[in-house]
Protein backbone atom coordinates (compact mmCIF):
# COMPACT_ATOMS: atom_id res chain seq x y z
CA UNK A 1 0.00 0.00 0.00
CA UNK A 2 0.76 3.59 -0.64
CA UNK A 3 -0.86 5.07 1.86
CA UNK A 4 -3.90 4.57 4.76
CA UNK A 5 -3.56 1.78 7.57
CA UNK A 6 -3.57 -2.43 7.38
CA UNK A 7 -3.92 -3.67 10.22
CA UNK A 8 -3.22 -7.76 10.46
CA UNK A 9 -4.51 -9.94 13.55
CA UNK A 10 -2.68 -13.25 15.06
CA UNK A 11 -3.53 -15.17 11.90
CA UNK A 12 -2.16 -12.83 9.34
CA UNK A 13 -5.31 -11.91 8.62
CA UNK A 14 -6.53 -8.14 7.64
CA UNK A 15 -8.91 -7.08 10.32
CA UNK A 16 -8.54 -3.06 9.54
CA UNK A 17 -7.88 -1.98 6.36
CA UNK A 18 -8.31 1.79 4.25
CA UNK A 19 -9.23 -0.19 1.55
CA UNK A 20 -11.60 -2.21 3.08
CA UNK A 21 -14.98 -1.36 5.07
CA UNK A 22 -15.14 -2.72 8.40
CA UNK A 23 -18.83 -3.16 9.67
CA UNK A 24 -19.69 -1.52 12.70
CA UNK A 25 -22.54 -1.96 15.56
CA UNK A 26 -25.23 0.41 14.91
CA UNK A 27 -28.28 -0.48 17.30
CA UNK A 28 -29.43 -3.66 19.47
CA UNK A 29 -33.58 -4.42 17.82
CA UNK A 30 -35.11 -5.90 20.77
CA UNK A 31 -38.60 -5.17 19.97
CA UNK A 32 -40.34 -5.10 16.22
CA UNK A 33 -41.62 -2.22 14.46
CA UNK A 34 -44.19 -4.35 13.42
CA UNK A 35 -45.48 -7.83 13.38
CA UNK A 36 -48.30 -10.24 11.87
CA UNK A 37 -50.37 -12.13 13.87
CA UNK A 38 -48.67 -15.69 13.39
CA UNK A 39 -49.53 -19.11 14.65
CA UNK A 40 -48.95 -21.67 16.78
CA UNK A 41 -49.66 -24.86 14.50
CA UNK A 42 -47.51 -26.06 11.38
CA UNK A 43 -44.58 -25.96 13.77
CA UNK A 44 -45.39 -22.15 14.97
CA UNK A 45 -44.42 -18.59 12.40
CA UNK A 46 -44.27 -15.69 13.27
CA UNK A 47 -42.97 -12.44 10.70
CA UNK A 48 -41.86 -9.79 12.80
CA UNK A 49 -40.43 -6.34 10.80
CA UNK A 50 -37.97 -4.80 12.85
CA UNK A 51 -36.68 -0.38 11.53
CA UNK A 52 -33.45 0.54 12.10
CA UNK A 53 -33.36 4.45 11.61
CA UNK A 54 -30.01 7.13 11.29
CA UNK A 55 -28.51 4.15 9.00
CA UNK A 56 -26.91 5.74 5.52
CA UNK A 57 -25.91 2.81 4.21
CA UNK A 58 -27.57 -1.05 3.76
CA UNK A 59 -27.39 -3.04 7.47
CA UNK A 60 -26.20 -5.83 7.65
CA UNK A 61 -28.01 -7.73 10.18
CA UNK A 62 -27.47 -10.82 12.92
CA UNK A 63 -29.89 -12.33 14.62
CA UNK A 64 -29.94 -14.25 18.33
CA UNK A 65 -32.45 -16.36 19.42
CA UNK A 66 -32.52 -18.68 22.41
CA UNK A 67 -31.56 -22.46 21.74
CA UNK A 68 -33.67 -24.03 19.43
CA UNK A 69 -35.74 -20.90 18.42
CA UNK A 70 -36.12 -21.01 14.25
CA UNK A 71 -35.16 -17.32 12.40
CA UNK A 72 -33.86 -16.11 9.36
CA UNK A 73 -33.57 -12.69 7.56
CA UNK A 74 -36.10 -12.85 5.04
CA UNK A 75 -36.05 -9.55 3.40
CA UNK A 76 -34.52 -6.12 3.83
CA UNK A 77 -36.04 -2.92 2.66
CA UNK A 78 -35.21 0.76 2.13
CA UNK A 79 -37.65 3.29 3.53
CA UNK A 80 -36.45 6.29 3.18
CA UNK A 81 -32.22 7.04 2.60
CA UNK A 82 -31.03 6.38 6.38
CA UNK A 83 -34.10 4.46 7.62
CA UNK A 84 -34.32 0.54 7.02
CA UNK A 85 -36.61 -2.67 7.35
CA UNK A 86 -35.59 -5.81 8.55
CA UNK A 87 -38.01 -8.80 8.19
CA UNK A 88 -37.69 -12.19 10.16
CA UNK A 89 -39.18 -15.03 9.78
CA UNK A 90 -39.24 -16.94 13.23
CA UNK A 91 -41.31 -20.17 14.41
CA UNK A 92 -43.15 -17.51 16.81
CA UNK A 93 -40.56 -15.71 19.13
CA UNK A 94 -39.12 -12.40 19.20
CA UNK A 95 -35.27 -12.40 18.50
CA UNK A 96 -32.95 -9.52 18.95
CA UNK A 97 -31.54 -8.10 15.95
CA UNK A 98 -28.04 -6.36 16.03
CA UNK A 99 -27.60 -4.29 13.52
CA UNK A 100 -23.87 -3.40 12.04
CA UNK A 101 -22.92 -1.09 8.98
CA UNK A 102 -20.25 0.14 7.30
CA UNK A 103 -18.64 3.26 8.90
CA UNK A 104 -20.73 6.13 7.59
CA UNK A 105 -23.53 4.94 9.85
CA UNK A 106 -21.37 5.52 13.03
CA UNK A 107 -22.55 8.25 15.17
CA UNK A 108 -20.75 8.75 18.45
CA UNK A 109 -18.93 11.92 20.60
CA UNK A 110 -16.55 10.40 22.03
CA UNK A 111 -13.38 11.34 21.03
CA UNK A 112 -11.10 8.47 21.95
CA UNK A 113 -9.85 5.69 19.31
CA UNK A 114 -8.84 5.03 15.86
CA UNK A 115 -10.78 6.04 12.20
CA UNK A 116 -9.01 5.27 9.52
CA UNK A 117 -10.27 6.31 6.36
CA UNK A 118 -10.00 5.39 3.42
CA UNK A 119 -8.71 6.91 -0.32
CA UNK A 120 -11.85 9.08 -0.78
CA UNK A 121 -12.03 10.44 2.50
CA UNK A 122 -15.20 8.21 3.76
CA UNK A 123 -14.46 6.34 7.24
CA UNK A 124 -13.52 2.89 6.90
CA UNK A 125 -13.02 1.90 10.62
CA UNK A 126 -14.14 3.95 13.49
CA UNK A 127 -13.22 2.26 16.99
CA UNK A 128 -16.12 4.74 18.38
CA UNK A 129 -18.39 2.63 17.42
CA UNK A 130 -17.60 -1.64 18.13
CA UNK A 131 -16.54 -3.01 15.37
CA UNK A 132 -17.58 -6.52 14.48
CA UNK A 133 -15.88 -9.64 15.24
CA UNK A 134 -17.19 -12.32 14.67
CA UNK A 135 -16.05 -15.84 15.89
CA UNK A 136 -16.93 -18.39 12.99
CA UNK A 137 -18.62 -18.92 9.53
CA UNK A 138 -19.74 -22.14 7.91
CA UNK A 139 -21.92 -22.57 4.58
CA UNK A 140 -25.06 -23.74 5.30
CA UNK A 141 -27.53 -25.76 2.83
CA UNK A 142 -31.15 -26.46 3.75
CA UNK A 143 -32.88 -30.21 3.55
CA UNK A 144 -34.10 -30.54 -0.02
CA UNK A 145 -37.63 -31.09 1.35
CA UNK A 146 -39.98 -29.50 4.24
CA UNK A 147 -41.20 -32.89 5.28
CA UNK A 148 -39.93 -36.61 4.53
CA UNK A 149 -42.36 -38.31 3.86
CA UNK A 150 -45.01 -35.87 2.84
CA UNK A 151 -48.41 -37.69 3.07
CA UNK A 152 -50.85 -36.05 4.69
CA UNK A 153 -53.96 -37.76 6.19
CA UNK A 154 -57.34 -37.72 4.25
CA UNK A 155 -59.18 -33.88 4.65
CA UNK A 156 -62.41 -32.38 3.31
CA UNK A 157 -63.25 -31.75 -0.16
CA UNK A 158 -65.56 -29.56 0.23
CA UNK A 159 -65.02 -25.46 0.23
CA UNK A 160 -62.36 -25.89 2.29
CA UNK A 161 -63.68 -26.71 5.54
CA UNK A 162 -60.47 -28.30 6.97
CA UNK A 163 -58.57 -25.38 6.11
CA UNK A 164 -56.03 -25.24 9.42
CA UNK A 165 -57.40 -28.10 11.57
CA UNK A 166 -55.35 -30.40 13.29
CA UNK A 167 -54.33 -32.84 10.47
CA UNK A 168 -53.57 -29.80 8.31
CA UNK A 169 -51.45 -28.48 10.91
CA UNK A 170 -49.49 -31.82 11.44
CA UNK A 171 -49.19 -33.22 8.19
CA UNK A 172 -47.86 -29.76 6.92
CA UNK A 173 -45.18 -29.40 10.24
CA UNK A 174 -41.30 -29.44 8.78
CA UNK A 175 -39.74 -32.12 10.08
CA UNK A 176 -36.40 -32.39 8.01
CA UNK A 177 -33.48 -30.59 9.60
CA UNK A 178 -29.74 -30.62 8.40
CA UNK A 179 -27.05 -30.26 11.32
CA UNK A 180 -23.73 -28.45 11.13
CA UNK A 181 -20.59 -28.33 13.50
CA UNK A 182 -19.26 -25.05 14.24
CA UNK A 183 -18.32 -24.11 17.73
CA UNK A 184 -20.43 -20.92 18.84
CA UNK A 185 -20.17 -18.42 21.85
CA UNK A 186 -22.37 -18.72 24.56
CA UNK A 187 -24.72 -15.98 23.30
CA UNK A 188 -24.19 -16.58 19.66
CA UNK A 189 -25.63 -14.20 16.77
CA UNK A 190 -26.21 -15.08 13.06
CA UNK A 191 -25.77 -13.28 9.67
CA UNK A 192 -28.03 -15.62 7.02
CA UNK A 193 -30.39 -14.64 4.51
CA UNK A 194 -33.00 -17.19 3.88
CA UNK A 195 -33.48 -17.55 0.14
CA UNK A 196 -35.06 -20.73 0.73
CA UNK A 197 -38.57 -21.34 -0.23
CA UNK A 198 -40.97 -24.55 -0.52
CA UNK A 199 -44.33 -25.26 -0.91
CA UNK A 200 -46.28 -28.42 -0.11
CA UNK A 201 -49.85 -29.27 -1.04
CA UNK A 202 -52.15 -31.99 -1.69
CA UNK A 203 -55.57 -32.21 -3.33
CA UNK A 204 -59.17 -33.47 -2.13
CA UNK A 205 -61.69 -34.45 -4.57
CA UNK A 206 -65.45 -35.40 -3.89
CA UNK A 207 -68.42 -35.82 -6.20
CA UNK A 208 -72.11 -36.67 -5.42
CA UNK A 209 -75.25 -37.00 -8.07
CA UNK A 210 -78.78 -36.21 -7.10
CA UNK A 211 -81.80 -37.90 -9.13
CA UNK A 212 -85.47 -36.77 -9.17
CA UNK A 213 -86.55 -39.26 -11.71
CA UNK A 214 -85.78 -43.02 -11.60
CA UNK A 215 -82.47 -44.69 -10.61
CA UNK A 216 -82.05 -47.42 -12.63
CA UNK A 217 -78.68 -49.91 -12.43
CA UNK A 218 -77.01 -46.44 -10.77
CA UNK A 219 -78.18 -44.48 -14.12
CA UNK A 220 -80.40 -41.60 -13.22
CA UNK A 221 -83.69 -41.48 -16.17
CA UNK A 222 -85.41 -38.06 -15.54
CA UNK A 223 -83.69 -34.94 -14.19
CA UNK A 224 -80.13 -35.11 -12.26
CA UNK A 225 -77.74 -32.82 -10.77
CA UNK A 226 -74.15 -33.89 -9.90
CA UNK A 227 -72.03 -32.06 -7.70
CA UNK A 228 -68.17 -31.94 -7.71
CA UNK A 229 -65.84 -30.21 -5.32
CA UNK A 230 -61.80 -29.88 -5.34
CA UNK A 231 -59.67 -28.44 -2.50
CA UNK A 232 -56.35 -27.94 -2.29
CA UNK A 233 -54.39 -27.74 0.80
CA UNK A 234 -51.09 -26.41 1.35
CA UNK A 235 -48.12 -24.29 3.23
CA UNK A 236 -45.19 -22.37 2.40
CA UNK A 237 -41.85 -22.45 3.92
CA UNK A 238 -38.95 -20.84 4.20
CA UNK A 239 -35.51 -21.42 5.08
CA UNK A 240 -34.13 -20.63 8.76
CA UNK A 241 -31.61 -21.45 10.94
CA UNK A 242 -31.36 -22.66 14.93
CA UNK A 243 -28.91 -24.11 17.04
CA UNK A 244 -29.93 -26.91 19.55
CA UNK A 245 -26.45 -26.39 21.43
CA UNK A 246 -23.52 -24.43 21.26
CA UNK A 247 -21.63 -26.89 18.90
CA UNK A 248 -23.94 -27.20 16.01
CA UNK A 249 -26.35 -24.98 13.95
CA UNK A 250 -29.20 -26.48 12.43
CA UNK A 251 -31.33 -25.50 9.42
CA UNK A 252 -34.48 -26.08 8.33
CA UNK A 253 -37.97 -24.87 7.21
CA UNK A 254 -40.44 -22.85 9.37
CA UNK A 255 -43.66 -22.38 7.99
CA UNK A 256 -44.62 -18.75 6.11
CA UNK A 257 -48.56 -19.00 5.51
CA UNK A 258 -50.70 -21.57 4.81
CA UNK A 259 -54.17 -21.52 3.41
CA UNK A 260 -56.29 -23.76 0.61
CA UNK A 261 -57.76 -23.05 -2.39
CA UNK A 262 -61.20 -24.95 -3.64
CA UNK A 263 -63.54 -25.65 -6.57
CA UNK A 264 -66.84 -26.19 -7.12
CA UNK A 265 -69.26 -26.99 -9.90
CA UNK A 266 -72.16 -28.37 -10.87
CA UNK A 267 -74.09 -29.73 -14.04
CA UNK A 268 -77.55 -30.47 -14.29
CA UNK A 269 -78.91 -32.55 -16.85
CA UNK A 270 -82.67 -34.10 -18.31
CA UNK A 271 -82.80 -37.88 -19.77
CA UNK A 272 -79.45 -38.03 -20.90
CA UNK A 273 -78.99 -34.33 -22.00
CA UNK A 274 -76.66 -31.74 -20.04
CA UNK A 275 -79.00 -28.92 -19.36
CA UNK A 276 -76.38 -26.13 -17.98
CA UNK A 277 -73.78 -26.16 -15.32
CA UNK A 278 -72.25 -23.69 -12.94
CA UNK A 279 -68.42 -23.28 -11.49
CA UNK A 280 -67.25 -21.26 -8.75
CA UNK A 281 -64.17 -21.15 -6.72
CA UNK A 282 -62.63 -19.40 -3.72
CA UNK A 283 -59.51 -19.37 -1.43
CA UNK A 284 -55.53 -18.54 -1.83
CA UNK A 285 -53.24 -20.11 -4.32
CA UNK A 286 -49.88 -21.10 -4.01
CA UNK A 287 -46.97 -20.22 -6.47
CA UNK A 288 -46.29 -23.73 -6.97
CA UNK A 289 -45.59 -27.24 -5.63
CA UNK A 290 -41.49 -27.26 -5.44
CA UNK A 291 -38.58 -26.17 -3.55
CA UNK A 292 -36.14 -23.56 -4.62
CA UNK A 293 -33.13 -21.56 -4.29
CA UNK A 294 -31.06 -24.13 -2.59
CA UNK A 295 -27.61 -23.32 -2.77
CA UNK A 296 -25.66 -22.90 0.22
CA UNK A 297 -25.95 -19.48 2.02
CA UNK A 298 -23.11 -18.32 4.52
CA UNK A 299 -23.66 -17.94 7.99
CA UNK A 300 -21.32 -15.89 10.05
CA UNK A 301 -21.62 -15.85 13.75
CA UNK A 302 -20.85 -13.44 15.96
CA UNK A 303 -20.81 -13.02 20.22
CA UNK A 304 -24.10 -10.99 20.62
CA UNK A 305 -22.65 -10.36 24.33
CA UNK A 306 -19.97 -8.06 23.28
CA UNK A 307 -22.47 -5.71 21.86
CA UNK A 308 -25.04 -5.72 24.76
CA UNK B 1 -0.59 -9.27 25.29
CA UNK B 2 3.05 -8.72 24.42
CA UNK B 3 2.51 -7.89 20.92
CA UNK B 4 -0.19 -6.76 18.57
CA UNK B 5 -2.67 -3.75 19.41
CA UNK B 6 -5.67 -2.55 21.19
CA UNK B 7 -8.13 -0.30 20.87
CA UNK B 8 -9.90 1.06 23.98
CA UNK B 9 -12.74 3.24 24.24
CA UNK B 10 -13.15 6.53 26.33
CA UNK B 11 -14.07 4.41 29.73
CA UNK B 12 -11.23 2.14 29.06
CA UNK B 13 -13.09 -1.32 27.44
CA UNK B 14 -11.53 -2.64 25.33
CA UNK B 15 -13.26 -2.29 21.88
CA UNK B 16 -11.24 -4.61 18.98
CA UNK B 17 -8.19 -5.68 19.10
CA UNK B 18 -4.87 -8.01 17.20
CA UNK B 19 -6.68 -11.40 18.36
CA UNK B 20 -9.63 -10.51 16.60
CA UNK B 21 -11.57 -12.00 14.08
CA UNK B 22 -13.90 -9.84 10.91
CA UNK B 23 -15.45 -10.08 7.62
CA UNK B 24 -14.37 -6.57 6.18
CA UNK B 25 -17.46 -5.18 3.69
CA UNK B 26 -15.81 -4.53 0.12
CA UNK B 27 -19.15 -2.83 -1.86
CA UNK B 28 -22.94 -3.70 -1.72
CA UNK B 29 -25.18 -3.28 -4.67
CA UNK B 30 -28.39 -3.81 -6.16
CA UNK B 31 -29.33 -6.33 -8.80
CA UNK B 32 -32.90 -6.02 -10.55
CA UNK B 33 -35.11 -8.44 -11.03
CA UNK B 34 -34.03 -10.71 -14.32
CA UNK B 35 -31.22 -8.28 -14.17
CA UNK B 36 -27.22 -9.45 -14.63
CA UNK B 37 -24.78 -7.84 -13.29
CA UNK B 38 -20.43 -8.50 -13.64
CA UNK B 39 -17.45 -6.79 -11.92
CA UNK B 40 -14.40 -6.83 -11.04
CA UNK B 41 -13.45 -6.27 -7.35
CA UNK B 42 -9.90 -5.84 -6.96
CA UNK B 43 -9.98 -5.87 -2.92
CA UNK B 44 -11.15 -9.90 -2.95
CA UNK B 45 -8.15 -11.16 -4.40
CA UNK B 46 -6.22 -13.93 -2.69
CA UNK B 47 -9.06 -13.68 0.44
CA UNK B 48 -11.78 -15.60 1.16
CA UNK B 49 -15.15 -14.60 0.17
CA UNK B 50 -18.76 -14.47 1.67
CA UNK B 51 -21.32 -13.00 -0.86
CA UNK B 52 -24.55 -12.17 0.61
CA UNK B 53 -27.90 -12.04 -1.37
CA UNK B 54 -31.03 -10.39 0.33
CA UNK B 55 -34.36 -10.19 -1.89
CA UNK B 56 -35.67 -6.35 -1.21
CA UNK B 57 -38.98 -7.04 -1.54
CA UNK B 58 -40.62 -10.85 -2.25
CA UNK B 59 -43.49 -11.76 -2.91
CA UNK B 60 -45.74 -13.56 0.04
CA UNK B 61 -46.65 -16.77 -1.50
CA UNK B 62 -48.00 -15.65 -4.52
CA UNK B 63 -45.26 -15.91 -6.92
CA UNK B 64 -42.33 -18.26 -7.57
CA UNK B 65 -39.53 -16.03 -6.22
CA UNK B 66 -35.87 -17.17 -7.64
CA UNK B 67 -32.67 -15.92 -6.27
CA UNK B 68 -29.80 -15.12 -8.70
CA UNK B 69 -27.05 -17.37 -9.53
CA UNK B 70 -23.55 -15.88 -7.80
CA UNK B 71 -20.01 -16.84 -9.17
CA UNK B 72 -17.14 -15.34 -8.32
CA UNK B 73 -14.12 -16.15 -10.84
CA UNK B 74 -10.78 -14.75 -10.10
CA UNK B 75 -11.46 -11.29 -8.95
CA UNK B 76 -15.15 -11.22 -11.13
CA UNK B 77 -18.26 -11.31 -9.24
CA UNK B 78 -21.34 -12.55 -11.52
CA UNK B 79 -24.55 -12.43 -10.44
CA UNK B 80 -27.71 -13.39 -12.29
CA UNK B 81 -31.23 -15.23 -13.19
CA UNK B 82 -33.23 -14.51 -10.36
CA UNK B 83 -36.51 -13.36 -10.44
CA UNK B 84 -36.53 -10.88 -8.03
CA UNK B 85 -34.36 -7.38 -6.45
CA UNK B 86 -31.96 -8.36 -4.24
CA UNK B 87 -29.47 -6.67 -3.20
CA UNK B 88 -25.64 -7.98 -3.15
CA UNK B 89 -23.15 -7.19 0.00
CA UNK B 90 -19.15 -8.57 -0.54
CA UNK B 91 -17.54 -9.57 2.69
CA UNK B 92 -14.26 -10.27 2.59
CA UNK B 93 -11.88 -12.09 5.20
CA UNK B 94 -7.99 -12.65 4.90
Amino acid sequence: MSFGLTALNDNNEVIISSELKNLHFIAKLTTPHSSESGFSGFGGSRLHTYRVSNCPTIPVPFIHMAVNEEAGVTAVRNVDSTTWDIEVLTNNHTPDVYVFADASAVSSGDNHGLIVYNADGAEAFDSRARPLAVSNATNIALPSTPRSPFSPGSLDAKFCNANGNGTHSTDWTPNTSSDTSLTLPAKPMFFYFSLGQAELEASYSASEEECDGVSTKGNCVGFVRRYSWTSTYWAFYRGTISYPNTSTIRSQWTTFSYDCHWQYSTNDGAFGIGTGGSSSAGGAWPYSNETINLAQQICIVGDASRYD
Amino acid sequence: MSFGFQIFDANGVLRFDSTDITWNQVTFYTVAADGSDSRVIPQISGKAVAIGQIMIDPPLTDRKATAHTISVNGTTVSVSGGSEDVYIIVLVKG
